[in-house]
């Protein structure tokens, strides 16, 4: 395993120098994308409907929390969806399932995407740099760094759930953005409400991403909340990858 | 020809009305979940909530329908690892293939989400304008597509100029009006994107939807349009003239 790793380092450093220029690009897309997320509640916040919605200390953690939790899985997850899909859309996949590794775990450490590791140390900067301006505890702060993990480890569980349709049919990936965890992911737990929330807790538990981290941080911390978050994380990995052996059981019976 | 078989290639995918259904159904949970929790049903801007529903319901469709990824989409990598040479032995200008492509998605969409578009109808009802529809709809796709187009064509130049394309992306994703109407951002703004050609990807067909469309505005678009062919063009019959076959930079 520890080998496997350190292959898969040495693998995305040496991509990652191959192409400087795909280096500054990757965050400069990312930084785009949440230029483009800012512009939505600067507009939102100038209209009078929207004034209490979010306090400002409650848009920066939010904030922080979707730039950490989502350049934590470009860094480390982001491709191995990608990667796992080309392969059976292919019929690619025979080579891999004969190694005797985890295959999930294989395609996580051999497709590290360096590419993400600026706009990973910027934003681990900022969610510092934003504790200590709103002079935030020691076990707040580690809690808070605990739930975003655990957000990027559910939001690579759904999409690598989501990339594993294709085993059954493109009809889901073939279609641009359909990915459901970076619609929700960008918006706060108040958003939705009633039978829509609770979908988005317990049925495609995308509320679980950013949204349920940043508001136990920045209004109240309830236990419950917190290990409903550790539980669904598990369940979710456990679903992961039983979904993925069920897709390699039908994949070996369409190959052969 | 190419639209024909395009509309049959994106209909014939397995299970291919799950897709789009999943997608709509949950932008749909999304947006107006949000829209009436997070205004608590209070009007915002000018529009009031029933406006504001209305608004979604086709930005969300009309923004599905323009952005058909296509083979434009593909172009950058073509270039990138040196198939590029069966689309230039094409006895056929590759933006106007490309373009046909483009519109056979756009018609297989549009039957893809007819249950969708007849049920907003049904909902929102019929404006004056919705006959317009159709073709904005057009429009919005081929200044997309030629926007792409013009950006990958950079790939003959640079390395990863596709990142390009997803900047653009995401630009259009907020500057289009597919997530907020563009006319609630402050005027200084508006009168920036008067410029863009994002509107016309969203915001402008779903006016035309709405019935709230003014003629004033189909001069620009005729020259956003024509401007946006001409620039495609120009940087695909010059720049195509430096592919130096299999991965340009290496």
């Amino acid at each position: 395993m520890i080998k496997l790793l350190k292959i898969g380092l040495q693998q995305s450093m040496s991509m990652a120098k191959k192409s400087p220029a795909n280096f500054w690009l990757s965050a400069l897309i990312n930084l785009t994308y949440y230029i483009a997320q800012g512009m939505f509640w600067l507009v939102l916040n100038q209209h009078d409907s929207f004034s209490g919605f979010m306090n400002q200390r409650y848009i920066l953690f939010f904030f922080v929390t979707i730039a950490l939790t989502d350049n934590l899985f470009l860094l480390i997850f982001g491709q191995s969806g990608m990667e796992l899909e080309r392969r059976v859309k292919t019929y690619k996949l025979d080579v891999h399932l004969l190694l005797p590794v985890n295959l999930p775990f294989y395609y996580v450490v051999t497709t590290i995407s360096m590419h993400h590791a600026i706009l990973t140390a910027v934003s681990l900067l900022a969610f510092f740099f934003i504790h200590w301006l709103t002079h935030s505890s020691l076990w707040l702060i580690t809690v808070h760094l605990l739930l975003i993990v655990q957000g990027t480890i559910v939001l690579a569980a759904i999409t690598w759930i989501y990339r594993c349709s294709t085993f059954w049919s493109n009809a889901l990936v073939n279609v641009r953005n359909s990915n459901p965890c970076f619609k929700v992911l960008i918006r706060p737990l108040e958003s939705f409400s009633g039978v829509v929330r609770l979908i988005f807790l317990f049925i495609i538990p995308c509320l679980f991403i950013t949204g349920v981290p940043a508001f136990l941080v920045a209004k109240s911390f309830l236990w419950p909340w917190f290990l409903a978050q550790s539980m669904v994380t598990i369940f979710l990995v456990w679903l992961a990858n039983w979904i993925f052996i069920l897709g390699t059981q039908r994949y070996g019976r369409v190959v052969t | 020809m190419i639209t024909q078989y395009a509309f049959i290639e994106t209909l014939r995918v397995r299970g291919i009305f799950v897709g789009p259904a999943f997608l709509i159904g949950l932008l749909y949970l999304i947006e107006l979940s949000f829209w009436s929790t997070a205004t608590n049903d209070n009007p915002i801007g000018h529009y009031n909530r029933a406006d504001i529903i209305h608004y979604i319901l086709w930005s969300v469709l009309v923004f599905q329908l323009t952005t058909v990824a296509g083979l434009t989409d593909s172009l950058s990598e073509y270039i990138e690892e040196g198939q590029i040479e069966r689309f230039l032995l094409l006895p056929k200008n590759l933006l106007v293939f490309f373009l046909q492509y483009g519109v056979g998605q756009l018609l297989a969409r549009i039957f893809l989400f007819s249950p969708f578009i007849l049920g907003v109808i049904f909902f929102s009802g019929t404006s004056p304008t919705l006959w317009l529809l159709p073709a904005f709809l057009l429009a919005g796709l081929i200044i997309n597509i030629c926007f792409t187009f013009a950006l990958s064509c950079l790939t003959f130049k640079f390395r990863d100029a596709y990142a390009f394309v997803i900047i653009k992306d995401t630009l259009a994703w907020m500057l289009s009006g597919a997530l907020i109407p563009l006319d609630l951002f402050p005027l200084v703004f508006q009168r920036v994107f008067q410029f863009l050609p994002f509107q016309y990807v969203a915001f402008m067909p779903t006016q035309v939807a709405l019935g709230i469309f003014n003629w004033r505005s189909f001069i620009p678009l005729l020259i956003v349009l024509i401007s946006m062919i001409l620039i495609a063009n120009i940087l695909w019959l010059r720049l195509s003239k430096s592919n130096q076959g299999y991965s340009n930079h290496d």
